[in-house]
């Protein structure tokens, strides 16, 4: 292993400690002639320990104690009166949402003193609520959002406009709008540029497009959007937007088939949720961690991340993601010649189902056909090959997709199918394109 | 994503230890005058108070937000001036400083009187033992020192997000 020096002992080293004897000193010094790193690490330590012994900072300190007083408790007066605006406007809100959107906008020329930056503050909160599940109705309610913008001046103007349009955007995405929804996304950015932390708002905004260019498949031109906006969002230390956007970064790298980005990737995040206390976030990452070792062949890396996985799914009761990991965790068992494994994947396919996702349980059980294929146990694998016609028929995927399951069950009965016949199939039925008909591979 | 309750804990935690960074970058780095950089100053707590929800460094995103309105401050009162780059990208002398700053904010008085009579006056260990203890030991000195100097390297890591 390469030596490098404990970060104590750096410091021991740039402040020329007495406890640092001759020889460790000598090592330390001969060390940073040959290791960058460490070097430039030493380096950063020195200035920083030459502005230590700066007395103008500490003057610069002590000169200001009384206004810095003043700043604050004028700070806490602005705090006070937020909270304060917040108490009507939520009074407010409650009256709003007794009525439909539809008549918002007559209630708010009646009550022009409701127009309130705080307001648009919980209008947008309760957006942000609603939009995966109505997303039509959001573009309503941010149509009211923008009229009480238009009433606002300065930077609150600026930001609750630049806020509407990135949710317009969120909105038109849901709905597969997404032409609308990258425009939306650069009206956005436009407004977040004119505001003082503008840089950050406006990274935000091509956070959203490019959730809509990956939506769209199109992963290169998300990436382009992606990556400077990972940049400026760094430079705010951690946060949230920064997380979602490398979290993006890594599913666009997993989409591309390129493992030995993604999986580094989703590992750095890991710390970023920790620290944030996004548990749910922990979760899916370990979660696509999981997946990803799966799909690289790393089975051992594969079933240790599955398994915290699960444990943090079961953890915050989220049952069907708990049941999808536990599914890439009996997979990479099985990787691992635990046949036992076989027996647990009929269980993930039966929670599946009591879970009502029968496309999911037809997926886990056409993992087990492929399975029992390639060791051969025709009498286990017959059984579960009919089942699956009428498991793919209850989840409602398209005749075409039922027919390549059932010319499966056939090539089961007959014993002719093979594990790679079960790929097939499962790659035609993911792929959801009706137009193309099913061909099955010839057999041997 | 905008909050409604403010964590008023936490705004006054970040007050206390950034403020005086974030003035050094307005007055000393920007030359902006004192009543134009405690505005920005205040403005940028205002809009942390609303968006602290969505940060979790809340020092590093209060200084970039500090930066981006004396940068915009700068462009909009000496718009014949070209902004050098290094007011974009501060050099590490300048990063440094901040980070002392924000360092000294969050250490005890008490371990900022040692530093400064180490760092800056330079006073022995014995020195520093009788002004800031009982003690007449250069060994409680020592240790004092370097007590104070491990803080001050735990407040560093925390100040650039290492911890």
């Amino acid at each position: 292993m390469i030596y490098h020096p404990h970060p104590d002992e750096l410091l021991l080293f740039v402040t020329d400690h007495p406890s640092l004897d001759g020889p460790d000193r000598a090592r330390v010094a001969a060390h940073i002639t040959t290791c960058t790193g460490c070097a430039e690490e030493a380096d950063a330590l020195r200035v920083f320990y030459a502005s230590l012994a700066d007395p103008s900072l500490y003057a610069f300190m002590a000169e200001d104690a009384p206004r810095k007083a003043a700043l604050f408790a004028s700070l806490q007066s602005e705090m006070d009166d937020a909270e304060l605006a917040g108490g009507v406007a939520d009074d407010f809100v409650a009256e709003l949402l007794a009525r439909p959107v539809s008549r918002w906008n007559a209630l708010l020329l009646r009550r022009p003193e409701q127009q309130t930056y705080a307001l648009a503050e919980r209008l947008l909160k309760h957006v942000d609520i609603e939009m995966n599940r109505r997303p039509l109705d959001t573009l309503d309610i941010l149509n009211v959002i923008a009229r009480i913008a238009d009433s606002l001046h300065g930077h609150d103007a600026d930001e609750v406009s630049a806020h509407v349009w990135k949710q317009r955007s969120n909105a038109y995405r849901h709905l597969s709008r997404y032409t609308e929804s990258l425009s939306a996304a650069d009206i956005a950015a436009l407004l977040y540029r004119r505001l003082p932390d503008g840089e950050y708002g406006e990274a935000q905004a091509h956070l959203t497009a490019a959730i809509a260019l990956f939506k769209m498949t199109e992963y290169q031109l998300a990436l382009d959007k992606l990556t400077p906006a990972i940049t400026t969002l760094h430079k705010y230390g951690v946060n949230l937007p920064l997380i979602r956007a490398l979290i993006l970064q890594a599913n666009i790298f997993v989409e591309q088939g390129d493992m030995a980005r993604a999986l580094p990737q989703y590992r750095s995040v890991l710390p970023l949720l920790n620290k944030i206390g996004d548990r749910i976030e922990e979760a899916r990452v370990l979660g696509n961690l999981a997946d990803c070792s799966l799909r690289a062949g790393d089975y051992e890396t594969a079933i240790h991340d599955a398994t915290l996985a699960v444990d943090r799914y079961e953890q915050l009761r989220m049952e069907a993601e708990a049941v999808r990991a536990t599914w890439t965790l009996h997979l990479a068992q099985l990787k691992v010649g635990d046949l036992e494994a076989l027996d647990r994947l009929h269980i993930t396919a039966a929670a599946f189902e009591v879970l009502s996702m029968l496309g999911e349980a037809g997926f886990v059980r056409l993992d087990i056909t492929e399975e029992l294929l390639r060791i051969g146990d025709w009498e286990a694998a017959t059984p579960i090959a009919r089942a699956l016609v009428d498991l793919f028929t209850r989840a409602r995927v398209t005749l075409a997709q039922v027919e390549a399951i059932d010319q499966l069950r056939r090539a089961v009965e007959k014993r002719e199918a093979t594990p790679d016949f079960v790929r097939q199939v499962r790659a035609y039925v993911e792929a959801e394109n009706p137009a193309i008909p099913f061909t099955a591979p010839r057999p041997n | 994503m905008l909050t409604q309750t403010i964590d008023r804990e936490r705004v006054a935690a970040a007050y206390a230890s950034v403020y005086d960074a974030l003035r050094f970058i307005a007055e000393r780095q920007f030359r902006i005058p004192e009543d134009d950089a405690r505005e920005i100053i205040h403005d940028a707590f205002v809009r942390f108070m609303r968006h602290h929800q969505t940060v979790a460094d809340d020092s590093a995103w209060l200084v970039r937000t500090t930066r981006n309105a004396c940068i915009d401050w700068s462009r909009r009162h000496r718009p014949t001036e070209a902004l050098p780059a290094s007011l974009t990208e501060p050099s590490r002398d300048v990063n440094a400083k901040v980070d002392v700053l924000r360092l000294l904010s969050r250490l005890s008085a008490r371990c900022r009187d040692v530093l400064w009579r180490r760092f800056v006056e330079h006073e022995t260990a014995e020195e520093i033992a009788i002004n800031c203890s009982a003690s007449t030991s250069g060994g409680y000195g020592r240790k004092l020192v370097y007590e104070c100097l491990n803080a001050a390297r735990a407040a560093l890591n925390t100040v650039r997000g290492r911890a």
